[in-house]
């Protein structure tokens, strides 16, 4: 529903939330999808974000409402490297994000489904983060993954890996 | 949404955007480590990562092209062609600083430099080298270096500047002028118009249309048959891939065209040069299964002796104490397509003396001149190695007439070695066929016919090297630390990719050595008759 430039975004868990028109471009997605439906006043449904997820989405657009605008689509590859190589993330974007594991990952996904590329590089440089300097096992207590590799199994690729790791 | 899950239940594609997003290499393959899926996984999305990865290495994505990105062992090829290994002596090494040497670099403005001694191992940097750098606009840059002393800077008279490290100490380089470092046009190199010999040849070939190609002849190339192979000269580019200048597309398009003839019978040379191209050939060859032949020049030269020396029917007539040795099928099958359904030129015999010779300083009956009726590839001997030689390690490279006594690894027949360079040339078995060793020095073991700066690891430029082989008849072969080799007997100069001055400072030295010259003229006469 677009009234004096406010959307409502509708949750997988029916939870209804009205942001400025601005602040719901900041996703491809229902960028989109406003550009295609015009003007109504029917919620837009979001099947695969839930609400708890959404309103952290949802804080995050609003902080970044001005933001840039999204790159043309032909721009967005050169864009979208370029920032991804860029390793700084600002402190609020930090805070933002610092939260459990399974949230980050839905975080990540909703983030993903809505086309909010900023979002989805903070999301997965965390993760990268959190992976960085650690060892395998250190690694799989981090996200809880079962080793399933036999010891044989473990050396030989340790030791294929051993060029590089040891440097 | 689901309601719950852990990292592995997100998309491929996320994953692979994590790994790709800030992941270092080594991170990347530690992830890698944690469980089978994940491997699995990485396994079947590498081509992801390696791009990321190969992109700074490969702008133009000629590996990515290279590569079957369809391929099962993917990940793995991919990985073994960003190990790194020695810009110099091509030995893949473990990524420890201690081997992989940095240092500061002489010349800080110089790109190629830094990048060079980033790439080097700590053996190589040991070595005395000399670079020459071709900017691909006539002029060359000499650099020398000797272990880690600083390079100083010379201007030479006409204003161009040379990086030159006074510090060499030695009768040859006490003789060399500043002037003489002259920065000559590759053109310059060439004897008797070769060059526009050459061209023509080429343009004649209508090969000038299609092929796109910084090659050079070697003089060498010119004398023996005026028929020019192809030569990429892959050292030229390590420059320009660095700055991504406009002349790397030319030189990649080159490299593709010349892999293309290669598979048309056309030999075709690789000089090793930057590290790029090496990993770009061997990608090629691991995705289309195929060897190129990479041809030494002392190869190619004793291909060309021989087979003129046999059209002439000079060939084995002393039965007794000759062996013939034809390339059998088995080894044409290992030199390549190109040899094997190469022009009938490719096709030569080798024949050595059956020598009795047990140790290598019974030289004097080599020599092409001295029996104008028998033209022989010096014997092979026996060589005694002894056991605190450094060389003692490299002796195996040898394998087929060497007495190895030792258990030592070879460094040349490593196939850690072997990967980036030999097993796409296929030159290790060529190397190991026409090495001779002619003498050694100290713990320098002296080789004819071998590329490799490891053979001859301690050869040095001192007068005297030259003087005791000259004296003994023998070849001479001079050893710059890129990996070339100059072998020079009575009658015959071998050049492989020397630079000016190398040429400038063995003919200096043999002025004052001998009538070789003169001998050289007879020879060119006899073989023109």
């Amino acid at each position: 529903m677009v009234v004096s430039s406010k959307v409502i975004l509708s949750s997988s868990d029916a939870q209804s939330f009205t942001v400025e028109k601005k602040v719901a471009e900041r996703s491809i997605l229902l960028k989109n999808m406003l550009e295609d439906i015009g003007d109504s006043e029917e919620p837009i449904p979001l099947p695969n974000v839930s609400g708890k997820v959404l309103k952290k989405v949802i804080e995050y657009c609003e902080h970044h409402k001005d933001d840039d605008p999204a790159p043309a689509e032909e721009e967005r590859e050169v864009f979208d490297n370029a920032r991804s190589r860029n390793d700084e993330i600002s402190e609020w974007d930090g805070t933002f994000i610092t939260c459990e594991n399974e949230e980050l990952f839905e975080i990540i996904l909703a983030a993903n489904y809505l086309d909010i590329k900023p979002l989805l590089d903070l999301g997965c440089k965390t993760v990268a983060n959190m992976i960085r300097g650690k060892n395998a096992e250190q690694i799989r207590e981090l996200f809880n993954i079962e080793n399933d590799f036999t010891p044989e199994e473990e050396e030989q690729i340790r030791r294929e890996n051993e060029w590089a790791v040891d440097a | 949404m689901r309601k719950s899950f852990h990292l592995l239940q997100l998309p491929v594609e996320i994953i692979m955007k994590i790994l790709t997003s800030r992941l270092k290499l080594k991170d990347f393959l530690k992830f890698r480590q944690v469980s089978k899926k994940i491997a699995a996984l990485i396994n079947l999305n590498s081509k992801v990562f390696f791009k990321c990865y190969l992109q700074v290495l490969d702008p133009f994505n000629l590996i990515m092209d290279l590569l079957d990105t369809n391929a099962n062992n993917f990940f793995e090829v991919s990985l073994s062609l960003m190990k790194p290994f020695c810009f110099l002596c091509l030995k893949s090494k473990k990524h420890n600083p201690a081997f992989f040497f940095i240092k500061e670099a002489g010349c800080k403005s110089n790109v190629f430099l830094k990048d060079f001694n980033k790439r080097s191992c700590w053996e190589c940097l040991q070595k005395p080298w000399i670079i020459e750098i071709d900017k691909r606009n006539g002029e060359k840059i000499i650099l020398l270096e000797e272990n880690e002393k600083i390079n100083s800077k010379i201007e030479t008279s006409d204003g161009r500047s040379i990086f030159s490290n006074v510090a060499i100490e030695n009768d040859i380089y006490n003789q060399f002028q500043v002037d003489d470092i002259d920065v000559v046009p590759e053109v310059n190199t060439l004897s008797e118009g070769a060059w526009d010999f050459a061209q023509q040849e080429i343009k004649e070939k209508q090969r000038v249309s299609t092929l796109n190609i910084h090659w050079r002849i070697s003089f060498n190339e010119f004398i023996f048959d005026k028929h020019p192979d192809i030569i990429v000269d892959t050292s030229v580019p390590e420059q320009s891939c660095q700055e991504f200048n406009t002349e790397t597309p030319v030189i990649l398009n080159s490299l593709k065209k010349a892999i293309e003839l290669s598979q048309d019978g056309f030999v075709i040379k690789i000089l090793r040069g930057s590290t790029f191209f090496c990993t770009g050939l061997r990608a090629y060859e691991i995705k289309h299964s195929v060897k190129i032949f990479g041809e030494t020049e002392e190869e190619y030269i004793l291909r060309k002796r021989f087979q003129k020396a046999s059209n002439k029917g000079s060939f084995n007539q002393n039965n007794n104490t000759e062996k013939v040795t034809q390339l059998t099928t088995k080894n044409e099958k290992t030199l390549g397509k190109a040899f094997k359904e190469g022009p009938s030129i490719r096709k030569y015999k080798l024949t050595y003396r059956n020598f009795n010779s047990d140790i290598p300083s019974k030289f004097s009956n080599v020599g092409f001149n001295k029996n104008k009726n028998n033209y022989v590839i010096p014997p092979i001997p026996r060589i005694l190695v002894k056991e605190n030689s450094s060389f003692i390690t490299l002796a195996p490279c040898i394998l087929e007439n060497i007495l190895i006594e030792s258990g030592h690894d070879c460094s040349v027949c490593d196939p850690i070695y072997m990967r980036p360079f030999s097993a796409i040339t296929n030159e290790h078995s060529l190397l190991l066929r026409s090495c001779h060793v002619v003498g050694y020095q100290g713990t320098s073991v002296v080789c004819r016919g071998s590329k490799s700066q490891i053979i001859a690891q301690n050869s040095t430029f001192e007068s005297p090297y030259y003087s005791i082989y000259l004296n003994e008849g023998c070849d001479i072969v001079v050893n710059n630390s890129f990996g070339n080799l100059f072998a020079m007997n009575e009658d015959w100069a071998i050049g492989t990719n020397l630079s000016f001055k190398e040429n400038r400072n063995l003919i200096n030295c043999l002025k004052k050595n001998g009538n070789f010259f003169d001998e050289k003229r007879k020879w060119n006469k006899e073989m023109e008759d």
